[in-house]
């Protein structure tokens, strides 16, 4: 059972093939990395599967809905949340307020819903509720008034993350989640991961840093070229002297 | 104190107007160039309908409204395509034609001659004659806004707006329909500002293309930015501020052939100062920078 396929999509830009036949599957839950050199395609394949790059040919389905040309907003609907490689958060307003926007179909967000405030006031505290235990959880609730432009770098990180967490997705890809984090926010990272696969959910993680890979991951993709040259347990396809030489190093 | 109600009165209008483009200032990180052409959409309108049809007042500003609003859906569908100064450059493009059309659709809009003898308003049995009787009409229709815009921006739907003007591509990974929910507060925008023109057209009894020029525009955007934006309080703030000061200047005795010229350059060195100093304006809550 997969909850996530693509099947022979191709992208290119320019004369460049980011993506090259690739057809992957994915499972219904637990932790999968993809790794690779720059320039491999992962985060190519990753905007592909979130809408937002379109491709030049092939299907993605994401359980039965295909998400292939749909738009970004459409596919984060269906229960598909991303981070992105650079940080991105809502700096100018509170780190609270970060975390209320994730969650999804709020009333309060329609035209009408934020004129007539029917049931909008019961929403935002229970949102407001959850979304102080989702700070607790990953010790950022001192903060939560503060702008969010004011955190640290690993912090912000971890904010971005853990946003992710009120949208409640079934699906939550992260673009390089560990990059230039201390080892106390890391630490915090790998519970959040385990947390969310504990939740029966599906993680996957584009990164450069094998150890952490080695550490949480349950499936591992390496790419290539737009390619995917392999594909199964961390343990089998690390200890491939092929792959280590070739894209590791 | 008919001087005093008068400007209340300016004061109230350009409230609206503010208010109106802070929706997409302040609220979308939107720079539109174009709030005086749409608000001259509005008092044309009003003018063209009042005098020719006689409509009362209470049927004419729905109307004005929405034929507003409708308009300025389709000239979203280009502009929101644009970011930044690119969306700027765009409105100021639709500022120019639109002033190009007061100015010269003379069949219509009477071209460089104006179009006088727009009546005073008529509200049920109440015939809204005197300026003070104006400024009654005038504050409650800006209360009214007041009230629309704090229930849209201190909301949920405010949250996302916010998210959009800081992260586009945030927004949409969130869920939001960054289109639609633009276009849709550029349609409200256009409603409100619509209605200040039509208010405007009402006050003053006569329109001219010049009250709908650039120089307009700039004016209302200065009102924003000098207030302070995506608040409520900035944009009435800024109003007041710009709408008293020429009045100052003109009571301390300069000559009204300079006074003008004064009035550009003190306009002039407040939003330098402003921006280098108070990029969030005077009380808003976001900084330009």
């Amino acid at each position: 059972m997969q909850i996530l396929r693509c099947e022979n999509v191709c992208k290119r830009f320019g004369g460049n093939i980011a993506l090259d036949d690739l057809s992957v599957r994915f499972p219904p839950s637990g932790i999968v990395a993809i790794i690779g050199p720059n320039g491999a395609g992962k985060t190519t394949l990753l905007n592909v599967l979130t809408g937002f790059v379109e491709p030049d040919s092939g299907d993605c389905l994401f359980g039965e809905s295909a998400i292939t040309r749909m738009p970004a907003h459409k596919i984060a609907r269906l229960g598909i949340v991303r981070t992105f490689q650079e940080l991105r958060i809502v700096r100018q307003e509170s780190v609270l307020e970060n975390i209320m926007l994730r969650f999804p179909r709020q009333r309060g967000e329609k035209f009408f819903g934020a004129l007539l405030r029917f049931g909008v006031a019961a929403e935002e505290s229970r949102n407001k509720g959850e979304a102080m235990r989702i700070l607790s959880s990953v010790e950022l609730e001192h903060k939560a008034n503060d702008p969010s432009g004011e955190l640290s770098y690993g912090e912000e990180k971890l904010l971005s993350l853990a946003s992710c967490l009120a949208a409640d997705a079934r699906l939550n890809f992260f673009d390089e989640p560990i990059a230039g984090v201390h080892v106390a926010v890391r630490k915090q990272i790998v519970k959040l991961f385990k947390g969310m696969k504990n939740e029966g959910k599906l993680v996957i993680f584009i990164e450069h840093d094998i150890a952490f890979v080695r550490e949480i991951a349950e499936s591992l993709i390496v790419m290539d070229n737009g390619r995917i040259v392999a594909h199964g347990t961390p343990s089998e396809i690390l200890n491939r002297r092929d792959i280590l030489e070739a894209y590791i190093g | 104190m008919e001087y005093i109600a008068l400007i209340l009165v300016l004061i109230c209008i350009y409230c609206i107007l503010s208010l109106s483009l802070d929706l997409l200032v302040g609220h979308l990180g939107l720079l539109s160039m174009a709030q005086a052409g749409i608000a001259g959409i509005g008092s044309y309108c009003t003018g063209i309908i009042a005098i020719e049809q006689g409509f009362p007042f209470l049927l004419t500003v729905p109307l004005v409204a929405g034929a507003t609003s409708a308009l300025s859906v389709l000239v979203s569908i280009p502009t929101l395509r644009l970011h930044d100064d690119y969306y700027a450059i765009g409105t100021f493009g639709c500022q120019v034609i639109l002033f190009s059309i007061f100015n010269n659709w003379i069949a219509i809009t009477n071209g460089p001659l104006g179009l006088p003898n727009i009546p005073h308003p008529r509200i049920l049995a109440w015939m809204v004659d005197t300026t003070s009787e104006y400024l009654i009409l005038t504050s409650s229709i800006l209360a009214i806004c007041c009230l629309l815009v704090h229930l849209i921006t201190n909301s949920p739907l405010g949250r996302v707006l916010h998210a959009i003007r800081e992260d586009e591509v945030l927004a949409k990974s969130m869920g939001h329909n960054v289109v639609s929910i633009k276009v849709g507060i550029a349609a409200l925008s256009a409603a409100l500002a619509a209605m200040a023109g039509s208010l405007y057209a009402h006050f003053v009894t006569f329109v001219h293309p010049s009250n709908f020029s650039v120089t307009e525009s700039i004016l209302v955007l200065s009102m924003v930015i000098l207030g302070g934006a995506a608040s409520i309080r900035g944009p009435i703030i800024g109003a007041s501020v710009l709408i008293v000061l020429p009045e100052i200047l003109r009571s301390v005795g300069i000559p009204s052939s300079i006074a003008a010229n004064v009035r550009e350059i003190v306009y002039g060195i407040a939003l330098v100062m402003m921006m280098a100093w108070r990029p969030h304006g005077l009380v808003g809550r976001y900084s330009f920078r």
